[in-house]
């Protein structure tokens, strides 16, 4: 479904970000992304949602090469993807309730679609009854909820979070990737860059460890922790 | 028919939010562009109206034509005939010595041909020219004619006149010009500072698949409603002004006549039209190199 074939990035001050990275998640998958601060989980995202093109190599996403994608093509691609931050990216002044619609918003998506869609997502985040609520309103967990519900109302393929449980506390973290876990069993690819270890192990799932913008390792989660 | 309606639901609320999230600049923006819109409005007014009067002096001006006092009968149809081979002239009216004198006495109501030996008044041709600006050159092309002892149109008067209202004129068009500029610059300038306030916005809609137009055409719009709102302020109250001030011109100076305000309308809807051009061009351009970085991750 997405595969990196020999990508490499450099940002333009010419810091090497990744170096020569392979490899391929399948549809279904639900992948963490490991590794410390700098060693290239966001721009590994990032080449994902397409925000940068690979300086080499190529990127295929359902066989088609992402960095030939025209600028026009971009938007529409994107839509394929859900995307969860760790500051949550949410707009303060629209209540949950249009928070959630505003990917479909923007695509288009007639008014009773988009009310049938969001009350679907605000259900299986658990966030129903708070649809009128505004943002500073909720506490973190809650809004990272939210910016998840947001990411799946357009029923991506994948759904890519860069470190979203950063900002949370232990409880909230765990109900955020219990959230998140279910979309998976749902059929929707997952991809998750994290620092916490802690639910990388207890949730037991393909682990890939960068280091300095290498691809250090690629297993399941056993093999992993044995390393 | 449920997509346009979509749209255009989606394109309304996004122009609204746009604005009320930014009502403060928007209103200052509105005063600006309708205070530079105004003084637009009166330099146009001003200038027009010059134009008006010189144009007005000089199509009252006839070249006088004085022909030598021995010409008579086949000679003066000669002068003549050579008068209408000269381009750009539009009416010829000869007047002869005796019926000037004629028309003297009756103007004065009083007989002095009895007691004149000789009528000392020349033949004399009245001519107009079509173009006031070529008086000159048929001026010129007159005096060569033979049988013409000398021509007076009141050159120097002619030329300050029209020295003085080409260099009025020039300053006129060049305060138009930068005030013009200074609204286009005013409202892209607005349009640049509300994406800046809603960058985060954009960053989000970007990043969820908006396309560039959904983006963009809202943006554009904001502009296109402070060109239009202010044009209108800036225009009915000038408008309003300069109906009160001809009447007074009317009542107190009729002398001078001034342009009749419909002629206005014309202009305001050339300065719509041009502006609305411009502000697309200018806001998209600037929106488009905006969305350029974004899509660059800058």
């Amino acid at each position: 479904m997405l595969e990196f074939q020999e990508v490499s990035y450099i940002y333009p001050n010419g810091h090497r970000a990744l170096s020569n990275i392979n490899l391929l998640i399948e549809k279904g998958e639900f992948v963490f992304l490991v590794g410390h601060t700098g060693a290239g989980k966001t721009t590994f995202l990032k080449l994902i949602y397409r925000e940068i093109l690979p300086t080499t190599g190529k990127i295929f996403f359902e066989n088609q090469d992402i960095s030939l994608l025209t600028p026009k093509q971009v938007p529409y691609y994107r839509r394929r993807l859900g995307i969860v931050f760790q500051d949550f990216k949410l707009l303060n002044y629209k209540t949950v309730f249009y928070n959630v619609s505003y990917p479909l918003e923007v695509t288009l998506v007639p008014f009773n679609e988009t009310i049938r869609r969001v009350m679907k997502v605000l259900k299986i985040v658990g966030l129903l009854e708070k649809r009128n609520f505004y943002p500073d309103e909720l506490s973190g967990g809650e809004q990272q909820q939210v910016s998840i519900a947001r990411a799946i109302v357009n029923n991506p393929s994948i759904l890519i979070a860069d470190e979203p449980t950063g900002n949370l506390d232990e409880k909230s973290a765990y109900k955020v990737m219990d959230i998140i876990q279910e979309i998976n069993n749902m059929g929707t690819t997952v991809i998750v860059s994290t620092h916490n270890l802690e639910i990388v192990r207890k949730l037991n799932k393909r682990v890939i460890h960068l280091e300095n913008g290498y691809l250090k390792n690629d297993s399941k989660i056993k093999e992993y922790f044995v390393l | 028919m449920k997509y346009l309606e979509t749209i255009l639901i989606s394109f309304t609320r996004e122009v609204i939010n746009s604005i009320s999230k930014n009502l403060g600049m928007f209103f200052s923006a509105l005063t600006t562009t309708s205070l530079s819109f105004l003084v637009l409005y009166l330099l146009l007014i001003f200038y027009f109206n010059i134009e008006n009067i010189q144009k007005k002096i000089i199509n009252q001006l006839t070249i006088h034509v004085y022909l030598d006092k021995d010409i008579k009968g086949e000679k003066v149809r000669e002068v003549i005939y050579q008068l209408e081979r000269i381009n750009d002239i539009v009416s010829i009216q000869y007047i002869s010595s005796s019926e000037a004198l004629r028309r003297i006495e009756k103007e004065l109501n009083i007989d002095i041909s009895k007691d004149l030996v000789v009528n000392p008044l020349p033949n004399i041709v009245y001519v107009k020219v079509g173009d006031p600006r070529k008086i000159d050159d048929v001026a010129n092309n007159i005096k060569k004619i033979k049988g013409v002892k000398e021509i007076d149109y009141w050159q120097e008067y002619v030329k300050n006149l029209s020295k003085i209202i080409d260099i009025l004129n020039k300053i006129f068009i060049f305060l138009i010009v930068l005030l013009s500029f200074g609204i286009l610059t005013i409202i892209s300038n607005t349009v640049k500072m509300t994406i800046l306030a809603r960058r985060n916005e954009i960053r989000i809609m970007h990043l969820v698949g908006a396309p560039n137009w959904f983006i963009k055409y809202p943006l554009i719009t904001e502009g296109i409603i402070i060109l239009f709102l202010s044009n209108f302020f800036a225009f009915y109250f000038v408008k309003i002004f300069y109906n009160v001030f001809s009447n007074w011109i009317f009542s107190n100076a009729s002398f001078i006549s001034l342009i009749p305000s419909d002629f206005f309308n014309t202009i305001r809807n050339y300065i719509i039209l041009i502006s609305f051009i411009l502000i697309i061009f200018m806001t998209s351009n600037t929106i488009e190199k905006y969305l350029k970085k974004l899509a660059q991750g800058e």
